[in-house]
């Protein structure tokens, strides 16, 4: 069930303006998508937003207030709004419900006041941000994929509008981890005429377990057996850019970063593939296991890992 | 870059707020829009950077007065690279989200910074 703009900040219908500030603060500390480590911290932030704005507004709050106590005489305003996807991984604009009714971002409000005081000059749309988060595979084979986002704007006679734009989009392989890809004019339109703004989107991609990127190099964590790491060995493993026999070097220690030219995103310049070694010791759970641990003692008897 | 003809399905629906009457509208585009890839060759002015942040100016160049945007030489301190817009963006939700001077958000974006630097590196240790 869709939380109501209390709910969704946990405060009480009687919350003083203090009240409903802090509330807002210590959500804030917690589901900022900058620093917030919760799976789903950007549509909550974004939520919380949308509640912060309205009930920190006092005439807002009003106006609420009565579409909550008359439910069947309004909507409910923006909190069943979600910001569509159709691939369930593009995050929506962080400024949409934010700054909405205080002139869609600034820009436009103050063109929205020029429109109702019949000055016709013609305004640029605002450029627009998003990021689409996709699967690693992308970085090696590129991808089509289609979205759709909610931009808001003013239509021809200055009233606000939301357009509810589905795009395809190419995206390049290549792209390194947080790479930006513009396409132009597909922000917010223009007013009078202007030219539309531009829609910029971060591309991030989706890591499992053990991998990292940073700019165009992947960091890749690989187990090896004890037996691998100390007598060395060729194996043969699966990456991000595909199987690659890799040479294990004798007495190899935990942690050993291998480095794999140019086999990380195909960027322009291409990033590098660091093997990560962990070095993964089986259990002992069979007598015979047991015994091999005993010899394998026996034959470093002079061996201390606390000296 | 290739623009497709646009196809506006005009399913327009109205949803009622209390304050003002918003409009949705359906844009769908057909065909495939080439993206323009943002690398380290695209540069951008000062105008341009301030458009594409969504702020002013003055508000960018008290980015580099706070070093939130890294200094730069003298020649091209009106130059803006694309990832420095990630990072200007990054200080405007935290400016705007938590209420905060320009100089906490350069100390939050530090901090942030050390942080994913950090978590990045633990995962690649068994916890």
């Amino acid at each position: 069930m869709t939380k109501n703009y209390y709910e969704e900040l946990g405060i009480a219908r009687t919350a003083n303006s203090e009240e409903i500030k802090k509330a807002y603060r210590k959500l804030a500390r917690k589901y900022h998508p900058d620093v917030s480590q919760e799976k789903d911290a950007e549509s909550k932030m974004q939520a919380i937003n949308i509640a912060y704005d309205t009930l920190s507004d006092p005439e807002k709050k009003k106006n609420y207030d009565l579409e909550l106590d008359r439910p069947n005489s309004y909507s409910q305003g923006f909190e069943n709004t979600e910001f569509s996807t159709q691939n369930n991984n593009f995050q929506g604009f962080e400024d949409l419900f934010g700054r909405f009714g205080k002139g869609f971002g600034g820009g436009y409000s103050r063109a929205y006041d020029q429109n109702h005081h019949s000055h016709q000059s013609a305004y640029r749309g605002e450029d627009q941000h998003a990021s689409l988060e996709v699967d690693l595979n992308v970085a090696f084979e590129g991808t089509t994929q289609t979205v759709t986002l909610q931009i808001p704007t003013y239509n021809d006679v200055g009233l606000p509008e939301v357009q509810r734009k589905t795009l395809q989009i190419k995206i390049p392989k290549g792209m390194k981890q947080g790479q930006q890809i513009r396409l132009t004019g597909q922000g917010q339109s223009g007013i009078n005429g202007g030219e539309a703004g531009d829609l910029y989107i971060e591309i991030r991609y989706r890591l499992p377990e053990g991998i990292r990127i940073e700019a165009a190099d992947i960091f890749y964590n690989i187990n090896i057996s004890p037996w691998e790491a100390a007598l060395g060995q060729d194996i043969e493993i699966t990456t991000p850019s595909g199987k690659l026999k890799v040479n294990i070097p004798k007495n190899t220690i935990y942690g050993k970063q291998l480095r794999v030219k140019d086999k990380g995103i195909p960027s322009k310049i291409p990033g590098h593939l660091y093997l990560i070694l962990n070095i993964v010791y089986p259990h002992a759970d069979t007598p015979k296991q047991e015994q091999a641990y005993r010899e394998y003692a026996a034959s470093f008897s002079n061996f201390n890992p606390r000296e | 870059m290739q623009h497709p003809l646009a196809t506006l399905t005009l399913a327009n629906k109205v949803r009622r707020n209390k304050m003002a009457t918003i409009q949705y509208r359906e844009v769908i585009k057909n065909g495939y829009i080439e993206a323009e890839i943002l690398d380290e060759n695209c540069i951008f002015d000062l105008n341009g950077f301030a458009q594409a942040c969504g702020q002013s100016t003055e508000w960018v160049l008290q980015l580099l007065e706070y070093e939130i945007l890294p200094a730069r030489e003298d020649i091209r301190i009106h130059q803006f690279f694309a990832d420095e817009l990630l990072r200007a963006r990054r200080a405007y939700r935290l400016q705007r989200d938590f209420e905060a001077s320009l100089p906490a958000v350069a100390m939050m974006l530090d901090l942030i910074d050390e942080v994913q630097s950090l978590r990045k590196k633990i995962k690649h240790f068994p916890h």
